[in-house]
């Protein structure tokens, strides 16, 4: 198959008599070589963004930590107070307050009578009666152990007299 | 081509130092929060002493439902095993016989209310 030229402007641009390869090649030689186009150092930066949602990624929703050998202590707050609300209703079961008082040790309440209180109040407002009487019931409990009523009695001799009816 | 592949480690460097705090932050210091920790995460004596205390409201309600619910709270496993398992702990740890007797009479009356395996 004979190819023709049709194109005549494309045979005008080649300059003849001149190997164009040949001085190509000699300027790369005597030329020192283009400078790369200058980075900054965002690849690391991405390389750090990648790892870190990977790693997340593995560590939160792949491989996840699972929570365990936990302490009452260390229980949520709505768990802590599920934990509470048991031993109340134990205590309100049994009556047996030394083993309620050593249960409610291990929630570490800065003030346990008050926990039970606030709880009970709680569990009242949401209507819980039965919760909130166990709650109050152990609250009670331990107050009077903690802090027993002084009884005095009272001395006859301050009474007031008694006024003779007319 | 040697500047290239130095940009590749660096890469793969910041990589590695990424994924180790991704994991860091996974498995150490978010399971440090105790906003989530349920009560299904208790060790097993603790376990044993909330069975113990649903046993001793059972006696006294004899509300299978309401030991049920209470069981259910506990753990995620079913209400059988976690009685089973923690029977076994109470045993091997010399529970009082009639704290014993309580959780085994929990045991039995729950095992009437559900088919087995539940």
């Amino acid at each position: 198959m004979n190819k023709s030229w049709n194109n005549a402007s494309e045979t005008q641009q080649i300059p003849i008599g001149e190997p164009p390869i040949r001085r190509l090649s000699s300027q790369r030689q005597s030329e020192p070589p283009p400078p790369a186009p200058k980075r900054g150092p965002w690849y690391l930066l991405t390389g750090l963004i990648l790892g870190l949602l990977v790693g997340l990624a593995y560590s939160l929703w792949i491989d996840p930590a699972v929570f365990g050998d936990m302490t009452p202590a260390q229980l949520a707050a709505e768990d802590r107070a599920a934990y509470r609300l048991l031993i109340a209703e134990a205590y309100a079961a049994t009556e047996n307050l030394d083993r309620a008082q050593r249960r409610l040790v291990l929630l570490e309440d800065a003030d346990p009578v008050y926990a039970l209180g606030a709880q009970a109040q709680r569990a009242l407002a949401e209507g819980a009666s039965a919760e909130a009487r166990a709650l109050a019931l152990l609250a009670s409990a331990l107050q009077n152990t903690a802090n027993p009523p002084a009884v005095t009695p009272i001395p006859t001799f301050t009474l007031p007299a008694l006024t003779p009816v007319p | 081509m040697r500047r290239r592949q130095r940009r590749w480690v660096a890469f793969f460097i910041m990589f590695a130092v990424g994924v180790a705090a991704g994991l860091v932050y996974g498995w150490v210091i978010r399971p440090a929060r105790a906003a989530e920790v349920e009560l299904s995460t208790l060790s097993i004596d603790y376990q044993t002493d909330a069975v113990l205390m649903t046993a001793e409201c059972f006696r006294a309600e004899a509300d299978p439902a309401r030991a049920l619910n209470r069981l259910a709270q506990l753990s995620d496993q079913p209400p059988l095993a976690l009685l089973e398992s923690a029977l076994a702990f109470a045993r091997e740890h010399n529970y009082a016989p009639a704290d014993l007797q309580q959780m085994t009479e929990l045991r039995d009356a729950i095992a009437t209310l559900l088919p087995e395996g539940e």
